[in-house]
């Protein structure tokens, strides 16, 4: 039993089976489509529709009651696809020459090979966007069309892909990951997506027809096929508008959830984060959460131990997911009674959640190993400097300097948003671009030991060293602690190297020879610098900071000497 | 070649009489030019748009009224080109074809 409808067509009524209609509907847009850009093309679609009307009415007399899909299959083979039709190509094809010729004995019926329209010029898929499954203009589905897959993973993999670009700058903690240069320099990666997807949604064509959407999917087209595609398009609801003005909108909204998703990125992370951190805090207590915020804020010696956990904290961090996410996303499955998955794969998601609940574990003991070790080492500490002070007022003598404009050294509070800098030297308003400057501070250490100094400075700092004068075991002793003694420049150092010096070994065997870290906060880049000196008598002891030939803005945030425990 | 053929072929039977697409398309199908009816259509508009055609509605007995088709003069001179080019075609095929029965 068949719908009918009966439709009108030059004036003439005919009844219909509804796919029939369906069908000729189709294949009348399509035509239209084809000729919409050509002058006259109006008039060419109106003439075959004027034809079809005509063969229609043959059919009619033959005493056919209702119109059904092997009378339009049959129509549609007589006129031809609009490729085939169109005068304006050169020549056809060498296979439909030989038709011409060779097809001559079974003249009067061209077709009765079977092969219907189109069968003959086309073999393989074409890149068309979908206008049936797209979210913003239909690229993406096409492309997964074309190439094969679920259209929802290309649409995750090409986010993903973006937001993991334009995060790459939060992405640092991932420095001990091979390949992590590319996360690294790559804000452009993002925009060569974005800019991609509007140019191909400017080149590629729509699959309006049903014949570009077999071709969309590299089905041959033969009147089976074709049937097939435009039974299955009519039970889809007709809500999908083929509004070309869309378009522009739809690039806007991809843009909008970019950016958006780019913006609230770092803000769920920070949830998820807390989240954990609030799981991680009943496990092991409050001394990690200690170091977690000594992550976040700006001490170093904090950032330093958080440094040498980040590993272990990071596996936590995915193990968490994991564990919380699967039980999450299995239930919710469960809930709307997806498709059955494959056993072994149910298996091996249960063996990955158990490895993560063992790894994650473990990682917990690790860093609580870690911290244990850490609390052990703290001393106490004696600072030489002091935040919010002039340079002057906390002990700082300056020696000497060129070029160094001293009202701005002393009164400076920085351009960034931190408050505090107890040193800062600054070039000469006079835009001399090269300066030296040597300050100089001595205090009394009051018991002798083990001692540790550390620095914390903004940025560029290949021209500046350190000098400590003290005594040990009588005898006058000099360290120097140069930032750039690795023969590495701070600037231009890839993180491989980096990786080879800091964090994973924050105290460095050789005596007398500094180590230092680099890490950003806010935006900005800063260098942690330390040096054991492994036996100080009590008494006098000096810092001399040397500024030599800078030509940048030195911010020096911090100076501290700690006691070391044995 | 072959939609130049057909182009011919359409200025051809125009020449004898006025016709309508339905004619033309019966007209070349059986002299086995015609591999789908539709392509016709295009080239109708083309020869017009090039002014070679014109066409006039009349009145059917059986349905709507039929756009038919005829020459114009542009059309008939044209036409006689397309003779010359074709008697030469021919002249030379032949020729051609000649030679090759010699040689065999």
């Amino acid at each position: 039993m068949k719908k009918n409808i009966t439709i009108n067509l030059c004036g003439r009524i005919f009844p219909m089976d509804e796919d029939a209609y369906e069908m000729l509907s189709t294949y009348e847009q399509s035509l239209r489509n084809y000729f919409r850009s050509r002058e006259g093309g109006e008039e060419i679609a109106e003439d075959i529709e004027a034809r079809i009307a005509e063969l229609l009415d043959e059919i009619k007399a033959q005493g056919t009651e209702a119109i059904n899909i092997d009378h339009v299959t049959d129509i549609i083979q007589r006129l031809g696809k609009p490729e085939e039709m169109d005068s304006l190509t050169p020549d056809p094809s060498p296979e439909g020459e030989g038709k011409a010729n060779g097809g001559a004995s079974a003249s009067s019926s061209p077709f009765s090979n079977g092969r219907g329209f189109g069968s003959e010029t086309w073999s393989g898929k074409r890149l068309y966007r979908d206008p049936y499954d797209k979210k913003v203009s239909g690229v993406l589905s096409g492309f997964a069309a074309y190439f094969g897959g679920d259209v929802l993973w290309w649409r995750i993999g090409y986010v993903g892909v973006i937001l993991l670009s334009f995060l790459g700058s939060t992405f640092n903690f991932l420095w001990w990951l091979p390949g992590h240069q590319f996360f690294f320099h790559i804000q452009f990666w993002g925009f060569a997506l974005i800019i991609a997807y509007i140019i191909l949604s400017i080149l590629m064509p729509v699959a309006w027809a049903p014949e570009d959407r077999l071709r969309m999917k590299g089905k041959p087209i033969n009147p089976q096929n074709l049937a097939q595609q435009v039974m299955d398009e009519s039970q889809r609801p007709i809500a999908q508008q083929r509004d070309q003005s869309n378009y522009a909108g739809g690039c806007l909204k991809v843009l909008v959830i970019v950016i958006g998703v780019t913006v609230l990125f770092p803000f769920i992370l920070f949830a998820i984060g807390l989240f954990l951190a609030i799981i991680v805090v009943a496990g092991i207590g409050t001394s990690l959460v200690i170091g977690l915020l000594g992550g976040m804020s700006f001490f170093p010696e904090f950032s330093s131990f958080v440094g040498t956990c980040q590993p272990l904290l990071l596996t936590t961090l995915i193990c968490g997911l994991i564990v919380v996410a699967f039980p999450i996303f299995g239930i919710i499955r469960l809930l709307r009674g997806g498709k059955k998955l494959h056993p072994s794969i149910i298996a091996s998601l249960v063996v990955v959640w158990i490895l993560a609940i063992g790894l994650g574990i473990a990682s917990l003991i690790g860093t609580g190993i870690k911290i244990a070790e850490w609390e052990h080492n703290e001393g106490y500490e004696m600072e030489f400097s002091q935040n919010q002070r002039k340079l002057s007022s906390i002990g700082w003598t300056l020696k000497s300097s060129t070029n160094l404009d001293e009202d701005i050294a002393n009164n400076r509070t920085g351009f960034s948003g931190l408050p505090h800098y107890a040193i800062s030297l600054q070039t000469d308003k006079n835009e001399e671009f090269t300066y030296s400057a040597v300050f100089e501070k001595e205090v009394n250490l009051p018991e002798e030991g083990a001692y540790k100094f550390m620095s914390l400075t903004e940025g560029y700092d290949a021209g500046l060293t350190y000098t400590f004068s003290y005594m040990d075991g009588g005898k006058e002793k000099e360290a120097v602690l140069y930032p750039s003694d690795t023969g590495l420049h701070i600037n231009t150092i890839g993180w491989d190297d980096l990786s080879e010096y800091q964090m994973m070994f924050p105290h460095l065997d050789r005596e007398n020879e500094g180590s230092w870290q680099r890490f950003s906060q806010w935006g900005e880049e800063w260098v942690y610098h330390w040096i054991d000196l492994p036996h100080v008598d009590a008494g006098k002891f000096k810092i001399i900071i040397r500024a030599h030939e800078c030509s940048d803005p030195m911010m020096i945030r911090e100076v501290k000497v700690v006691r070391i425990k044995e | 070649m072959r939609k130049g053929m057909l182009e011919y072929c359409i200025l051809l039977l125009l020449k004898r009489q006025a016709a309508y697409a339905s004619d033309i398309i019966q007209q070349l199908k059986e002299a086995d030019l015609l591999v789908v009816e539709g392509t016709l259509y295009p080239l109708l508009t083309r020869l017009k748009k090039d002014g070679l055609l014109a066409y006039e509605w009349q009145e059917s007995t059986q349905g709507p009224p039929r756009k038919y088709y005829c020459l114009t003069d542009e059309g008939q001179n044209f036409l006689k080109e397309l003779d010359i080019a074709w008697g030469e075609i021919e002249r030379t095929i032949n020729v051609l074809k000649n030679s090759h029965t010699q040689i065999n």
